[in-house]
């Protein structure tokens, strides 16, 4: 009986030394986040980034980084109970628009105000739902291929690196599987990996011109039979890779398509072994996908000055320029873009500003407007993959059936298609 | 008889392998250094043991104080729930009363709906009631998540005690409280360790509600779900080695009682 009464106190007194270790500083602020998750990224922000601030400002952050799901349901509960734990969020566009149909995010006001950034004002306008302006563009990210230099070699004749076009890279994947004996292109297209927006941003636009209004075209039908005739190259294991780097560095696969972000690992380990380059062009041009994600204040947070000096510090040119060393994302300033350094990063950096200013290029935006269901979309053009190309089904009454969820999606939401 | 003997021992060391192998891998991986993790072809045994990714997992945020804070729930939730599921079981051996077979079935719907259905409800009572975010709010949690099997593990456990022990005392003088401490409670203490084993492994594993209902105390699981997910390999291996050193300690000592739950007796 004792042990039990030595464990309890010292149980107790554990508990208080902690429950007073979490009360010691004075101004402090609960930074909820989406991004910065890997373990790598989490590290840079709290000592790179964060330190730094709390240096300047004497305003300590706790960085939360969490997976969407716990993300949101922690910050729905917040706002439901009235009681703002997080002051800060940072997240994707796209999921901005929950938050807000939650009453999350508060009005920041004119943030073309806040000198010495410049913030891309097409991202400002994107920022601004119901009225108000509810995020601070933070942080831009887009999808290129990447190679290992040895695939180069076998690059069809008279195919320009730099203006591939999807024709070029069937070729190169057929070249690849025969000279080298197995598949050598690989996709992010397990659970959670990023496919799905290679389908609607990347080859539909690239193909027929539109993201969602042609989706059961026929040059959407010829898109898909193109797929299939590609699949024969694609890597076996594609159906579960969430990010490409391990496979790149694995040497798995010679030839990747995948996130920005998902490919850093891979430069950074071996910089002189792998090289980035613009998505493919189709029919209609090269199509590629902007991310963007922004940063707001928590609507009834006690520490609103505090929050928006780290949104202003996060946003400042030479941190800008410091995030895109340490997490491969790039500036949403016009001060920042001009500063883009040397070093690993360079070579993303080139393919995405190569790929951003190609004489071909169809900007895609993700789809804004369809709230709680925002998280239907990118499944629809997954499962249409499945249905076709992994299950072989007949494609244009696949396509058809797809179409109809897809249109209702949107018009249940009162949603535009986006942009194109 | 030999066959079977050789048998008996093949299979035996099938099960030894499939348990042990992964648990040798994910340490041979963790203590790989990066640069081979990459390499192609792999080595099975890495040429050199390179503590880097371990260092830097563990020197990572957050780390140990989660690791400490797990470990204080799960004491916590130990301790709230044989307190409050011992009696339970203890009523459900020995009493009749009405309603007693509902009971029994009921105090299973907290493992009816999944927690991520709970999720949101939850926080808005703990943020309510103010324990969201505390140490204590998320005990109780697990104890409620582990009720259902405290109650109906310690149950069947009281049942096995024969009553006419308690009997016997209650003739000698002992109140009906004394009975059930000085008798029933030392014969009944071996399996109620191993039903608190099982709530431990409970809590020490939870990480749905773990990852809602903290934001700043986070538990080992959480923070490892948070940081781990989408991370290079290296640092996964590290993190799921870290992980299983404690389970694996905890086990070890504890394996006897472990036994005992099932009611198998081994020498001391």
């Amino acid at each position: 009986m004792t042990v039990l009464r030595k464990a309890s106190s010292l149980y107790l007194l554990v508990f208080l030394v902690v429950c007073l270790a979490g009360s010691a500083f004075a101004q402090e602020i609960t930074f909820s986040s989406t991004q910065f998750v890997p373990i790598e990224e989490q590290e840079f922000a709290r000592n790179h980034l964060l330190a730094p601030f709390t240096e300047q400002t004497g305003i300590k952050v706790n960085l939360i980084c969490e997976d969407d799901g716990p993300f949101f349901d922690r910050l729905t509960a917040e706002a439901r109970a009235g009681k703002a734990v997080s002051d800060v969020f940072g997240t994707l566009h796209g999921n901005v628009p929950i938050l807000v149909a939650e009453g999350v995010a508060a009005d920041l006001g004119d943030i073309t105000a806040i000198p010495g950034r410049t913030y891309i004002s097409e991202f400002v306008n994107l920022g601004q739902m119901d009225g108000k302006q509810v995020y601070v563009p933070w942080m831009q990210a887009t999808y290129v291929m990447m190679a290992n230099k040895k695939a180069l070699d076998y690059l069809p004749e008279g195919a320009d690196l730099n203006a591939l076009t999807y024709e070029e890279l069937l070729e190169w994947a057929k070249v690849l599987y025969e000279e080298t004996g197995g598949p050598k292109l690989g996709l992010p297209a397990g659970p959670s990996g990023l496919f799905g927006r290679m389908l609607h941003g990347y080859l539909y636009p690239s193909f027929t011109g539109y993201q969602v209004s042609a989706f059961n075209s026929p040059e959407a039908v010829a898109m898909w039979e193109y797929l299939k005739e590609l699949n024969k190259y694609v890597h076996p294991s594609t159906g579960i890779w969430a990010s490409m780097s391990d496979p790149l560095l694995f040497e798995e696969v010679w030839l990747a398509w995948d996130h920005t972000a998902r490919l850093t690992a891979a430069v950074r380990e071996k910089p002189e072994e792998f090289i980035a380059f613009p998505a493919p062009a189709g029919p209609k041009g090269r199509a590629f996908i902007t991310v963007l994600t922004g940063i707001g204040v928590t609507k009834g947070s006690e520490n609103f000055d505090a929050a928006m000096e780290l949104i202003k510090y996060l946003t400042s040119p030479d941190v800008q320029v410091k995030v895109l060393e340490g997490t491969g994302f790039f500036p949403t300033t016009l001060e920042a873009v001009d500063h883009i350094p040397d070093g690993p990063e360079k070579i993303l950096a080139d393919a995405v500003s190569r790929q951003a200013a190609s004489p071909d290029a169809i900007v895609s935006l993700l789809p804004v407007g369809l709230g709680g269901r925002t998280g239907e979309f990118v499944p629809l053009y997954v499962d249409t993959y499945q249905a076709i190309v992994v299950m072989n089904r007949p494609i244009q009454e696949t396509l058809d059936a797809q179409w109809a969820l897809l249109k209702d999606l949107f018009e249940s939401m009162g949603a535009e298609y986006p942009n194109p | 008889m030999r066959l079977r003997k050789v048998a008996f021992y093949a299979v035996a060391i099938l099960f030894a392998v499939w348990t042990i192998l992964p648990i040798v891998l994910i340490a041979l991986a963790a203590l790989t250094p990066r640069q081979e993790l990459y390499s192609w072809p792999r080595q099975f045994v890495p040429s050199t043991i390179s503590l880097e990714s371990f260092q830097f997992f563990v020197n990572s945020h957050g780390v140990l104080a989660s690791t400490g804070r797990s470990v204080i729930v799960a004491v916590a939730t130990v301790l709230i729930a044989l307190l409050v599921g011992a009696p339970a079981g203890y009523a459900l051996a020995r009493f009749r009363f009405r309603g007693k077979e509902a009971f029994r079935i009921g105090i299973l719907l907290t493992r009816m709906f999944p927690t991520s259905l709970l999720a949101i409800p939850l926080a808005v009572l703990y943020l309510k009631t103010n324990i969201y975010d505390t140490i204590l709010g998320l005990a109780f949690m697990h104890a409620a998540l582990a009720m259902p099997f405290v109650v109906l593990i310690t149950s069947s456990l009281f049942l096995k005690v024969p009553y006419d022990l308690e009997e016997a005392a209650m003739t000698l003088g002992c109140s009906r409280i004394g009975a059930f401490a000085r008798v029933s409670l030392p014969i009944a203490l071996p399996s109620l360790v191993a039903a608190g084993i099982y709530t431990f492994v409970l809590s020490w594993n939870e990480v749905f509600a773990s990852a809602v209902l903290t934001v700043h105390n986070r538990t080992l699981p959480a923070h490892i779900i948070s940081t781990l997910n989408v991370s290079p390999l290296n640092f996964k291996f590290a993190g799921g080695f870290f992980m299983i050193i404690p389970a694996l300690i905890f086990i070890f000592i504890v394996r006897r009682y472990l036994l005992s739950m099932w009611g198998v007796a081994i020498n001391k």
